[in-house]
């Protein structure tokens, strides 16, 4: 039916099979099974809707190295709710986490209130009247 | 006419942005003028057909990036699939030291201060057309994943995958420029002008003459 996602890799798929995160499953004192992080290929594999149905008994935990990778997807708020979850706990009690987060977001508002060009007034004239909205 | 009211109360005040945009996309002021001014009036013709309620910013950049693409490919004879090579995560926090210090360092924050307008404006456009309009799209426009997804018309995987490479991408670029400039001011040996240079490389070749053997 696809025929391009059968002859080759899309983007996505490369996507996640460049970023493996390699987290062995471990049981969890409490009954919770603990599965790996899966951060932004979780996104992949669970397709445009955020995987909110997990299992009650399902719990996350994220490292350092999950949140630096998965930070930048984290700060969309586009993680599957799960991984979501598991960065916000990180950080709230990881301090260098917190500092990286910071940074992130100071180089967002550096990118987004700097690339700011106001259209030419005689062009926006020029619109204007090509569509009779004088 | 409602509709020309409405279409002008809600769609001219995007132009500015509209216009930003045409000139990452584009990399040149005329062509930039010229592909908004295109949007503005292939969506006030199809006005009729935007439905009232549903997003006319992301329908006016649809019309944008469309027009963009057809307007800049049919001058190709295949589309522009340039890659990029994978940068490592947090790449301009790791250059800045940002690992091993501690909570608001000034490296960091002497950095961002020190990046200018221009310097952003030509690491966006460095970025080659697939992931420069993502990153465009998402850290400059603010949309979000979806609304990519369906402006661009790909999969909202194809979009992360673009987005979260391209902003690394543009740390790298970010990085080097912004290096390139900082560190100008502090090699003394570089020629300060292009005469300078000039000076410098005829006495180079009086030393010795390019492409002539020297003779016993």
């Amino acid at each position: 039916m696809n025929e391009d996602h059968s002859s080759r890799p899309s983007e996505s798929d490369v996507f996640a099979a460049s970023q493996p995160f390699v987290k062995p499953t471990e049981p969890s004192p409490f009954g919770l099974t603990a599965v790996p992080f899966a951060g932004v290929d979780a996104f992949n594999a669970a397709g445009p809707i955020p995987a909110m149905e997990q299992s009650p008994g399902t719990s996350i935990e994220a490292s350092c190295l999950d949140v630096h990778r998965s930070l930048s997807v984290y700060l969309d708020g586009e993680l599957a709710m799960t991984q979501q979850n598991a960065v916000r706990a990180h950080l709230s009690v990881c301090g260098p986490c917190q500092t990286a987060q910071a940074f992130q977001m100071q180089v967002r508002t550096t990118v987004a209130s700097k690339a700011f060009d106001p259209m030419p007034e005689d062009v926006r004239a020029r619109i204007t009247r090509a569509l009779g909205l004088e | 006419m409602a509709d020309q009211a409405t279409f002008a109360e809600e769609a001219m005040p995007l132009m500015d942005q509209l216009y930003s945009a045409a000139l990452r996309m584009t990399r040149n002021p005329a062509d930039a003028e010229d592909l908004v001014q295109e949007t503005y009036l292939k969506a006030y013709r199809g006005y009729e057909r935007f439905q009232e309620g549903t997003n006319l910013k992301a329908w006016m950049y649809r019309i944008l990036t469309n027009s963009y693409i057809n307007r800049y490919r049919a001058k190709q004879r295949r589309p522009d699939e340039t890659d990029i090579s994978d940068v490592e995560d947090m790449y301009l926090y790791r250059r800045l030291g940002g690992e091993h210090s501690d909570v608001g360092t000034s490296a960091e924050e002497a950095f961002l201060s020190s990046v200018t307008d221009s310097t952003v404006k030509a690491a966006i456009e460095a970025l080659p057309e697939n992931f420069r309009i993502a990153v465009l799209l998402a850290d400059v426009e603010g949309f979000a994943y979806k609304e990519i997804a369906e402006i661009l018309d790909i999969p909202i995987g194809t979009v992360m995958s673009r987005i979260h490479r391209g902003r690394k991408a543009l740390e790298k670029q970010l990085h080097e420029f912004a290096g390139e400039r900082n560190l100008l001011p502090d090699e003394p040996e570089e020629p300060a002008t292009v005469a300078d240079a000039a000076v410098q490389i005829d006495e180079y070749e009086q030393v010795a003459p390019a492409g002539e053997a020297v003779s016993p």
